[in-house]
Order: C-alpha cells, then sequence, then structure tokens
C-alpha cells in the first residue's frame, strides 16, 4: 500500500461540545477502495466523528489530512475554508435525514453541485444527473420534488447526488436509520454496488449484515474512543473486547 | 355623477388617475429600499457581533414604536435640514436644495418596511432546516453560493406571506405622504373634495381604489406562493 492510496488520515481526534467530551483521541485512516463501517451504541461519538471528516463540526484538536495534506485549524476555525470546500467537493456525504433540497426537484438536486461547485455546463451536469438517477433506479421519477418521493428513494436521489460529484470517498452518516424497514434494502443495495465497484465508503451504521457483508474494515466506538477495530471477519468471529461483545449479542 | 369623474377641465378623473401613479410609484420604489433594509437589519440582529446585534433589534423597536407619520416628518424634515446644512458646510453661497417629498416619502416608508420585514425575514432565517443549508456545505459550496442557491430560496417561502402583509400596509401607509403634499391618490381626493364639496363621493372612490389596489396585490401574491410552494406538500 503506497503513501498515495491514502485519501483520508484523522490523528488523535477529539471534540468537545461545551463541556462534554464526545471524542477522546480518535485516530483512523481511510485507504483507497476500503469500505470502513463504523459501529457503536448511540451517543458513543461516531457520527461526530464522521462529521468532523469533512469539517462539519471542527474539532477540538488533532488533525485530518486530506490525500497527505492536512487542513489548518486555528482557534476552531479554518485557516483557508477554501480548503474545506475543496475537499468537501471531493468527498460526498449522504445523511440520516436525506436533507435533500426541498424546493428542488430529484434531478435539480443532483446537478447543484456539478453546476455550482465544479462550474460544469448545464446540459453536461443534466446527462451525468439523468445516467446517475437512472443507476440508483429512478430515472421515472427525477423530476418529483423530495416531497413526493419516499424515503428510500429520496436516499437513493442523495446517494446519486454525492456520487454526482465524482467523489474520492463518500461519508454515510447513519443512511437508513430513518427508512421504515421495508424500505431498507434499496438504499444497501445501491450501496453494496458502490462497495462493490471499488468506491471508498466511510459509513456509520447500525446494519450489522452491511457491516459484516460488505466493508473491509470495522471500527467499534464505544465512548468517544475506539474500542475494536478488524476486519469483519476477526470482528464478528471472535470479539475481542467485551463491549464489543456486549454490542454485537445484543443486535 | 359621471362628469365629476371626467377626464379634462371639468373632471377629476385624471388628478385622480395621477394620485393613483404617484402612489403606485411610490409603493414600487419603496418595495426594494425597504426589503433591503429589512436584510441588513436581520442580519445585524442574527450576528454574533454584540454591538451589531444591538443596533439591529434597537432599530425594529424603535421604528415599531414610533407612528409612521412621525417617521415622515423626521425624514422630510430633518433630512432636508441635515442635506442643506452639509451643503452649506461644503459652499456657503449654495442655494438651499429642496428635498423631494416624494424622496422623503420612500425613505421614510422605506425604513418603516425595513424594520418590520426584518422581523418577518428573521423568524423565516430561523424556519430555515439546519440540513439543507448543511447538504450544501457537504458538497463543497461556498458561503456566497448556499446563500442565493438554497437560504434565498427557502426562507423566500417563510417570508412571503408575512411580506405580502406588510406590502399591502405599506401601500396604503403611502396615503400619509399627502400630508407632506406629494400629490398621491389621498391628496388628489382631498383637493376634489375641497373643490366639489362631496366628500362621500369621492372618498368612497378612493376607498375603492385602495382596495382594488390590495386584491390586485392579494391575487399576485396568492400566485408567488403558490410558485414558492411548489415541491412542498400541503398538510
Amino acid at each position: 500500500m503506497s503513501k498515495a492510496d491514502l485519501i483520508l488520515e484523522a490523528n488523535d481526534i477529539y471534540k468537545s461540545f461545551g463541556t462534554v467530551e464526545v471524542l477522546k483521541g480518535i485516530s483512523l485512516e481511510a485507504k483507497n477502495h476500503e469500505v470502513i463501517s463504523i459501529l457503536g451504541a448511540s451517543g458513543s461519538g461516531k457520527s461526530t466523528f464522521l462529521r468532523c471528516l469533512n469539517f462539519l463540526e471542527i474539532p477540538t484538536s488533532g488533525t485530518i489530512a486530506f490525500h497527505g495534506e492536512p487542513v489548518n485549524i486555528v482557534n476552531g476555525k479554518p485557516v483557508n475554508p477554501k480548503h474545506i470546500e475543496a475537499i468537501r467537493s471531493r468527498l460526498g456525504m449522504v445523511f440520516q435525514q436525506f436533507n435533500l433540497w426541498t424546493h428542488r426537484t430529484a434531478i435539480e438536486n443532483v446537478m447543484e453541485g456539478p453546476i455550482y461547485v465544479k462550474k460544469m455546463a448545464k446540459n453536461l451536469a443534466r446527462e451525468k444527473a439523468e445516467s446517475l438517477l437512472e443507476r440508483v433506479g429512478l430515472k421515472d421519477r427525477m423530476h418529483m420534488y423530495p416531497s413526493q418521493l419516499s424515503g428510500g428513494q429520496q436516499q437513493r436521489v442523495a446517494i446519486a447526488r454525492a456520487l454526482a460529484m465524482e467523489p474520492d470517498a463518500i461519508l454515510f452518516d447513519e443512511p437508513t436509520s430513518a427508512l421504515d424497514p421495508e424500505l431498507v434494502g434499496e438504499v444497501l443495495k445501491v450501496m453494496q454496488s458502490l462497495a462493490a465497484e471499488g468506491r471508498t465508503m466511510i459509513v456509520v451504521t447500525h446494519e450489522m449484515a452491511f457491516a459484516r457483508d460488505v466493508s473491509s474494515k470495522v471500527v467499534f466506538f464505544h465512548a468517544g474512543k475506539i474500542a475494536e477495530q478488524g476486519t469483519p471477519d476477526e470482528m464478528f468471529k471472535n470479539p475481542k473486547t467485551e463491549v464489543f461483545q456486549k454490542f454485537i449479542s445484543n443486535i | 355623477m359621471f362628469e365629476l369623474f371626467s377626464f379634462g377641465e371639468n373632471g377629476w378623473g385624471d388628478e385622480i388617475l395621477d394620485g393613483v401613479a404617484i402612489t403606485a410609484q411610490l409603493a414600487i420604489a419603496t418595495l426594494p429600499v425597504g426589503l433591503f433594509f429589512g436584510f441588513i437589519v436581520a442580519f445585524a440582529a442574527m450576528s454574533n457581533n454584540k454591538p451589531l446585534k444591538a443596533i439591529g433589534y434597537g432599530y425594529t423597536t424603535l421604528m415599531r414604536g414610533l407612528p409612521e407619520i412621525l417617521t415622515l416628518f423626521v425624514v422630510y424634515n430633518g433630512v432636508g435640514l441635515l442635506l442643506n446644512t452639509i451643503i452649506k458646510w461644503w459652499n456657503v453661497d449654495a442655494q438651499p436644495l429642496d428635498f423631494s417629498p416624494f424622496l422623503a416619502g420612500v425613505i421614510a416608508l422605506a425604513m418603516v418596511f425595513g424594520a418590520f420585514s426584518a422581523e418577518v425575514l428573521r423568524g423565516a432565517f430561523n424556519a430555515l432546516d439546519e440540513g439543507q443549508v448543511e447538504a450544501g456545505r457537504a458538497v463543497g459550496m461556498s458561503p456566497n453560493v448556499i446563500f442565493w442557491r438554497i437560504k434565498l430560496p427557502q426562507i423566500w417561502r417563510f417570508a412571503l406571506p408575512g411580506l405580502g402583509n406588510l406590502w399591502i400596509n405599506m401601500l396604503k401607509d403611502t396615503s400619509l405622504v399627502s400630508i407632506i403634499a406629494l400629490n398621491d391618490l389621498m391628496r388628489m381626493t382631498k383637493v376634489a373634495v375641497a373643490f366639489t364639496k362631496q366628500p362621500f363621493t369621492f372618498y368612497l372612490v378612493a376607498c375603492l381604489i385602495y382596495w382594488l389596489m390590495s386584491l390586485l396585490s392579494e391575487i399576485i401574491l396568492a400566485k408567488m406562493e403558490h410558485n414558492a410552494n411548489r415541491g412542498i406538500r400541503r398538510v
């Protein structure tokens, strides 16, 4: 594994909200083509950590480097906001609540980033959006507004929106947690196909089957720290820590 | 009866119509200025900078507490005086400048509209779902793009009913400028009443015209709201 394969490097990340310390020294690397599942009870800090990776939350201390280039943070503010914008444009993000722009149709949601961030020509962005929506199985619904789509469909549009930026990696923040059980499958299927084509993904999830069968690495968060990590095989067959044993037996 | 409203020497039709034009011009000229004030005041009130915040809130509190007509007098007399003092300061021999009542009307009405619309806009910004903005940040949008492509179209939806109300209020408040000798609908009506001694007829016609302008506004606003709410499920 050469250095060039390293996409994201988080080093000793701490994050506090007021007096509450949510992250207590997290270090994690994401290499090209890796699919990392982050597991943990709610409140363990896993979503906060994910949001630190694209600076939706600014770490209290610690460094995050993108393609080997660390981001300078001084007094809780990025020294160069443009650097962060550039990183975000190359890191897709899929939210638990989808967060599709309610005033735009499915295809407009997908076109928005390429046009207004990457300055892509409109007709090119439209072609691209069409093919991405086809890929997530929503070509027939591309002119609908988010409110006219089911949760599963909205989340697939959100995935297409992330893909439209041609990201180096995609962050998923509990992408199926807000979905009715019968809609979870359609989203997982899309995510599985992304993993299969070698996309780099970091997924905060409660879907054990996804973590076990799709990811290349599993990271278990407990009380703001990484309690255990390894390949899904090691982790699920021989859980080493008591907290992780307890966690998987409760599912 | 109809002769009273005919056009030309004997009737008041053309005068009244000129008044309507002034009223409409005044209201339409005030709207963008007032809305601009409103955004500035709303941004000040929402800022993290304490003095700026105090100025934003202070302005709204002050303007809301003043009768519109007083604001108008203060602007008309005060700003005129101020301008002339400044001009005299530069050039002692300068002729005193006549401060246009139309401009005074626009500034005073815009100051009031700004204060009230700031509250509407602030409420609309607060109603904005943070996730919508976060999604923009997450694709790498600059704050500028987020404002124009996400925040503005979304707050527009929340703000439109409130702004519509303020617009109709302001349309009627334009009648106050008749007091500073601007020949708007109200003043032309009063002149006609004084001349013909037929108050009931002319006031009734003025009522009808103001009401029609409001009605027209409401129709346009309803269309705009419908448009702004596209994609929003009505519950």
